[in-house]
């Protein structure tokens, strides 16, 4: 059962070294074997469903042996809840892919199979390292075999947006990488000569604010690259225009959420202190992406472009969900990575089919396509409205959950009230703006171009890909329980070590150079009352209740006070009238958050204090 | 027996799926009329399946809620406890939906006596509406697939009643926006109507854009969004936690119910979010009649009501849903004078019959509330349903000006349709008459200590719309089936005859509508004795709280100030009957002046009369018949700065400067650098050796010409040889000077450290500080010791 894991790494690597060694005429055959070997992969990634204890929190099918030695480099993974439901996906969205691009790619078809082979590989080698060098190899690897999909594969300008595709994401990479080696060397410091690059172990660092702050920026910006959050974004829209349909559905399906899955995994539990102040940063780029990705989608002619710009707007509830760092945002976010994967996986799946008929994504074009395609209308409709979030199907769940995490949970806040989880579900409105757009330009209306009169509905093939992801769409939506039981346990357990390890690094903030975990670990017995002031407070309604409670008490104790007084000595009348007044200042909130907050955050004057 | 309530939504939702997947496949396969009747078999049977089990468990005392034991005994039956059944309810946990955290949200039905209610009007309206449209639809060619949209808004409306919290609620609330927005783009290729479609749904999503953030405002006090856990959260009143936190500098309870409240304008079309529903009469006309009259559109009202003791705590918001009821009720009424399209004046009529039910919610009027949802639903889907008859019959002409006279080829249509005008009119002993004057009675005298003169606001608001009600409903009863035919010779002589499935659902329709009001028999008139206000008694258990609150949030006030009560209440705080009385004199008296008007202009058609006061009242009538331009002023106001926003967002924000200044300014640069770099690689290994020279000499030059190089000489060089890179005292700082550029201090690694402003400055010069920093490093402030002082 351990080496589980490292087969589903080896066996799409094999996949495309067979499909390589095949004689380069027959495509078919090599398409079939690859797809063979997907669905292999995809069969033996089930045990790891019905291998995964529930309510279980920490890692499992944990495999680790040493790699490069000298420096601590282990191949070292695992799967948590945070990663199963995404390893599955990627198995499951493979095959679609492949079997999905039967008539669609037809030059160089082996090569194509082998790439999306090499691809799956890198995929899930990122979602199972808990190795920072092994992490980091993947996550390369990834890059190359996409690179070859938008740039070979593509369509008119592919090779721009490869191009585009491959410097944004190298930019991110080599910060990353920087960031990667100084944690290691900064463990190496504080432990006295031990070499690491193993995840675990380096979690039991606690840097100095100075440090997290950089490590958790170089960090973030690689990974926001990847999301892609507002503003990085702009390789986004192109790299999925001009991908070839399985490059679209798995880039949105999967890519994307390695991003979000690494701010989860790596950035925020590695760099706590940061990372809270930094959430602020990140939530509200979130909400900006949210509403600008909306604005943007709804002007689009292209249909593909369209749902480009709605991952972005999608993705920013994602971030805000990882940025609120609560269980049901934690969660959530999970969650909406699947959702997204599904719903944007099949609406590039429905454009392809479009763009397969009609070879073009332009909406003019189009039009009345309900009265010739009604199944797939039917299915674009279900993968719509997943995507706008209605209740019953899969968006909304993820969406509901990140809310209330993000709201409920405090912390995120704009000038102290929850403005910014307002502006957040106007994308509740936005979202159904531009997708009812785009559906009726689609499918609405009479058909104007006499193309589209005798179009073909779904072939079997096509409708035999949309049922896995359709049913899963209306199913998660129904019955999330098997999903979110199996991420939620795991997201307590960051939660609440991620506040353990934020309030060492509270007690830290003074520091000078790295410590390990364990030797603040007393101080930090419960950790909520040490961070409770500064970040992932109460929820603020509740502390402006207690807030106006307490004044009201100190009025009428003053009150009372007075009355003593009254009743000792004869007082004048103007000093019996002021403490009776019954308002309280009407706005007690700002003073009382700004007073909690002052004694634990790190000032500069505090620096000089003795530790 | 065990009641499983889940079957009353789940039937109609398996309708839904079977017509879904397999109608199109049975007609091609069985042909056509049987495939119709298959579909409409299945969709009917489904509907009438959850209408029995509705009125079966609603009905029966014991086990079920015993409505029939109200009907016969003037009282409440009391459930016999049991598995989920408990005092007037029955709850069942069906499974546990979203769970993550604390956060645990179950699908959980509760039929209490108010969903209950709403069952039974759903269910029932619903299933006539399903029989007329076997009729109505009977050519059509997407009929498997109208009936199920149809059935799938019976299953989303009934888990939006049935729903035992706010989330499940909201599923309903969001699929019968769905079903809508599939049912009024029903006939996709028209676009227009397929742009209805669309405009419902978005005008709809801004809507629910406030019950979300109103659900979380909920959840971040009580936790939980369980009607229940709300309701024992509201118990305490003014102690309540909803009440004494407070957000934007309101109490939670204000905010949320203000936000819930714009979901309620949304989906109950009310002033600003209206503007939807008249565009929705591009759907099937029985479509009408269900969702846009009976049923869906009353789900605000039903959400206020299920939620009264939050909405009692919230005076403000109060106030503003009585103004906004009032209001829409008015305005919607006087745009209903002036259309000719039969279906227009209806939704409008719709419309602001939906703000009477609002100023009655405002009031604090809940039952009231409830009471014209169920008799309007009586007499709303008649009308509508004899407008559909009346357009099925003049072949899809629905312009007034171009009928009349109808009388004499559709009596059964005409009968019906004159009872509901009577009703809606508010002519006494017709369904419409009681629920009204009840709501206008309390909008009187439900007056809070809160907003004094609201009651006044909004009972003459209530009752200008009422005249024109009056009007409107008669000028379109007289310009249909009055007077003479005004349209083309072939449509009279050809029209399509009355059909009894059709005229069966008018028939039951206009019975309700005769007989609905004696389930709220006011206490004034006589034999109270003997049929009591039945609805009063039936709500107790849901508005027990609510009614309970004093002071600030209790309703009614039947005292002045100084203790005397007020001139219509006796010294119980009873509304004396006399005063009641007064108060109906007065809405019939308009009711009949309005129909006498509207007789008086329209009894022969559209008449000189009615012309020359259209000219009298000028500017009104262009107003109102141009319905105030709501749409145009929202166009210009918000969809087109919407998309301008858009496309600016893209040209400026993503092409201009992201790609642009930022990414393509970067590659830019880069790519000018490379470009003047590429210049000197050409190949040529004579110039690379010659550069390379010219290197050489240079940087020699600026060693040995330079004086202060030479003058220190190679000595400099061997401060740093000892010890790798450690300083020794007297060696802390080079300068090195670099002609025409000035002197540079170089500060050796370990020199460093911090100060209070934490930025590293060179430390000062001087025996006594460098000593101290040199023999300990590993104790200097920063701790960082670089390099090798390890």
């Amino acid at each position: 059962m351990n080496d589980l894991l490292t087969v589903l790494l080896v066996l799409p690597i094999v996949g495309a070294l067979v499909v390589a060694t095949l004689p380069r005429k027959d495509t078919n055959l090599a398409k079939g074997i690859g797809l063979t070997f997907a669905l292999v992969e995809f069969l033996a990634s089930l045990p790891l469903l019905s291998g995964f204890e529930v309510g279980q929190a920490g890692f499992q099918f944990e495999q680790n042996v040493p790699w490069i030695a000298e420096f601590g480099i282990h191949y070292h993974v695992a799967v948590d809840g945070f990663s199963l439901w995404i390893i599955l996906l990627t198995t499951l969205l493979t095959p679609i892919c492949i079997w999905g691009a039967w008539k669609s790619v037809s030059k160089r078809g082996a090569e194509f199979v082998a790439a999306m082979l090499i691809l799956e590989t890198g995929m899930i080698g990122t979602l199972v390292s808990l190795d920072l060098i092994l992490f980091f190899t993947f996550w390369e690897l990834m890059l190359v075999p996409m690179y070859l999909i938008i740039g070979v594969w593509g369509s008119e300008q592919r090779v721009a947006a490869a191009v585009k595709f491959f410097l944004y994401t190298m930019v991110g990479s080599a910060l990353m990488l920087a960031a990667m080696i100084y944690l290691a060397v900064q463990h190496y410091n504080a432990t006295g000569g031990v070499w690491t690059f193993d995840l675990l172990e380096l979690r039991n660092v606690v840097l100095t604010p100075e440090q997290q702050f950089w490590c958790f920026w170089a960090f973030v910006i690689s990974f926001a690259i990847k999301v892609p959050l507002f503003p990085v974004h702009t390789w986004l829209p192109d790299a999925h225009t001009q991908a070839p349909t399985p490059g679209s559905v798995i880039l949105a399906g999967v890519l994307l959420k390695l991003g979000s899955y690494g701010m989860i995994r790596f950035a925020f539990p590695l760099f706590p202190l940061a990372a809270g102040e930094g959430a602020q940063v990140l939530a509200v780029l979130a909400v900006i992406g949210i509403i600008y990705g909306a604005l943007v989608a709804y002007v689009q002619d292209d249909a593909k472009r369209l749902v480009a710009y709605s991952s972005v707007s999608h993705m920013g509830f994602i971030v805000l969900g990882i940025a609120g760092w609560s269980t049901q945002g934690l969660t959530g976010a999970t969650f909406q990575s699947l959702a997204h994967g599904l719903t944007t996986g099949a609406l590039f799946m429905s454009i392809g089919i479009l763009y397969e008929r009609r070879h073009t994504r332009l909406l003019s074009e189009f039009g009345g396509l309900a009265k010739v395609m009604p199944w797939f209308t039917a299915c674009f409709m279900i993968a719509m409205l997943g995507s706008v979030g209605l209740p019953g199907l899969v968006g909304f769940v993820g969406e509901f959950l990140i809310l209330v995490g993000t709201f409920t949970h405090g912390g995120l806040t704009l000038f102290g009230v929850p403005l910014l989880i307002l502006f957040a579900t106007t994308g509740v409105v936005l979202g159904a703006v531009y997708l009812l757009h785009l559906f009726q330009k689609l499918m609405f209306g009479k058909i104007t171009h006499p193309q589209n009169e005798n179009l073909r509905d779904l072939s079997i093939r096509e409708a035999l890909n949309f049922v896995p992801v359709l049913g899963l769409i209306i199913f998660m939506g129904v019955y999330p329980k098997p999903f979110t039981e199996r991420i939620d346990p795991t997201a307590q357990a960051a939660v609440a070590e991620f506040n353990f390890k934020r309030c060492a690094s509270l007690k830290h903030a003074n520091g000078t150079k790295p410590v390990l975990l364990e030797t603040l670990a007393e101080q930090c017995e419960q950790p909520e009352k040490v961070i409770g002031s500064v970040y992932r407070d109460e929820r603020p309604a509740t502390r402006r209740a207690e807030a106006r409670a307490k004044l009201e008490k100190q009025a009428q104790d003053a009150a009372k006070a007075a009355a003593e007084v009254e009743a000792a000595a004869v007082p004048s009348q103007v000093e019996a009238k002021k403490p009776a007044r019954p308002n309280p200042p009407k706005r007690p909130t700002p003073k009382a958050r700004v007073g909690a907050k002052k004694p634990s955050q790190p000032t500069p004057v505090d620096k000089k204090a003795p530790r | 027996m065990e009641y499983n309530l889940l079957w009353i939504p789940l039937f109609p939702l398996m309708g839904a799926v079977f017509n879904l997947f397999f109608g199109g496949l049975i007609s091609r396969t069985l042909g056509d009329r049987v495939g119709k009747e298959i579909a409409h078999l299945v969709a009917i049977g489904a509907v009438a399946f959850s209408c029995f089990f509705t009125f079966s468990i609603v009905m029966q005392p014991g086990q079920g809620l015993g409505f029939l034991h109200l009907l016969q005994h003037g009282e409440l039956a009391e459930i016999i406890p049991g598995p989920g059944r408990s005092g007037h309810r029955i709850v069942e946990q069906v499974y546990p939906w979203i769970i993550s955290g604390e956060t645990i949200i179950y699908f959980e039905l509760l039929l209490d006596n108010l969903s209950a209610l709403m069952c039974m009007i759903i269910t029932g309206v619903g299933l006539l509406i399903h029989i007329f449209s076997v009729g109505y639809m009977a050519k059509d060619p997407g009929y498997h697939r109208y009936f199920a949209y149809l059935n799938l808004f019976m299953a989303s409306m009934l888990i939006l009643v049935l729903g035992k919290s706010l989330v499940l609620t909201f599923v309903g609330w969001e699929g019968v926006g769905l079903c809508s927005y599939l049912l009024i783009g029903f006939w996709f290729t028209d676009e227009a109507k397929a742009t209805a479609g669309r405009k419902a749904f978005i005008t709809n999503r801004v809507g629910d854009f406030g019950v979300v953030i109103g659900m979380l405002l909920i959840y971040s006090v009580t936790n939980s969004l369980d009607y229940d856990a709300i309701r024992s959260a509201c118990a305490t009143a003014a102690n309540s936690p909803l009440v004494t936190s407070t957000v934007f500098g309101a109490s939670i309870a204000t905010v949320a119910t203000l936000f819930l409240f714009l979901g309620c304008t949304g989906k109950s079309a009310q002033i600003p979010l209206y503007v939807w529903l008249p565009d929705a009469m591009a759907g099937p006309t029985p479509v009408s009649a269900l969702i846009h009259a009976a049923t869906m559109v009353t789900a605000g009202v039903y959400l206020c009501v299920r939620l009264n003791f939050l909405f009692a705590l919230a005076p403000l918001t109060m106030a503003i849903i009585a103004l906004v009821g009032g209001l829409t009720a008015l305005i919607a009424a006087t745009i209903g004078i002036t259309q000719n399209d039969i279906k227009k004046v209806l939704a409008y009529s719709t419309v602001s019959q939906l703000g009477y039910m609002f100023l009655a919610v405002g009031m604090g009027a809940w039952v009231a509330a409830i009471f014209h949802v169920m008799t309007h639903a009586f007499f709303k889907a008649c009308l509508f349903l004899g407008s559909g008859a009346v357009i099925e019959a003049c072949h899809h002409n629905q312009d007034v000006r171009t009928m009349g006279g109808l009388k004499h080829k559709m009596p059964v249509t005409r009968s019906t349709f004159l009872i509901s005008c009577l009703a809606i009119s508010g002519i006494p002993l017709f369904a419409g008459f009681f629920s009204k004057d009840e709501i206008l009675l309390h909008a009187y005298t439900n007056a809070s200590a809160w907003t004094p003169g609201l009651n006044y606001v909004g009972y003459i608001l209530g009752m200008v719309a009422a005249l024109c009600t009056a009007f409107y409903m008669f000028r379109l009863y007289f310009l249909t089936f009055e007077g003479k035919w005004r349209g083309d010779n072939h449509t009279w002589t050809h029209y399509v005859k009355e059909h009894w499935i059709m005229s069966l659902p008018l028939v039951v329709l206009a019975v309700l509508a005769t007989f609905g009001g004696f389930l709220g028999y006011p206490h004034a008139l006589p034999f109270h004795d003997q049929l009591p206000h039945l609805l009063d008694i039936w709500f107790e258990p849901v508005i027990d709280i609510s009614t309970a609150f004093t002071g600030e949030y209790a309703v009614g006030l039947r005292s002045d100030p100084s203790g005397e009560p007020m001139w219509f209440a006796d010294e119980h705080g009873h509304i004396k009957a006399t005063a009641e009385y007064a108060f109906m004199g007065i809405s019939v008296a308009v009711a009949v002046v309005g129909i006498m008007f509207a007789r008086s202009l329209y009894k022969d058609g559209p008449s000189k009369a009615a012309e020359g006061w259209a000219k009298r009242f000028g500017p009104l009538y262009w107003f109102s018949k141009g319905k105030y331009f709501v749409d145009e002023i929202y166009g210009a106001l918000i969809i087109g700065p919407l998309r301008m926003l858009g496309l600016i967002s893209y040209q400026a924000g993503d092409q201009l400067l992201v790609d642009g200044l930022g990414v393509g300014g970067v590659s830019k640069t880069v790519g000018i650098f490379g470009d003047l770099a590429r210049v000197w690689h050409n190949g040529n290994v004579r110039r690379y050796l010659a550069v390379l020279m010219v290197g050489v000499a240079i940087v020699l030059g600026a060693v040995y010409l330079n004086p202060t190089v030479s003058k220190v000489g190679p000595s400099v060089l061997n401060r740093f040889d000892a010890g790798g890179l450690r300083p020794r005292p007297g060696g802390e700082v080079v300068n090195v000077e670099v002609p025409g550029l000035g002197t540079y201090n170089l500060v050796p690694p370990g020199r460093k450290r911090r100060t209070s402003a934490g930025r590293g400055v060179a430390a000062p010069l001087g025996p006594e500080a460098a000593p101290e920093a040199l023999r300990e490093p590993a104790k200097t402030p920063d701790g960082v010791v670089k390099g090798g002082g390890r």
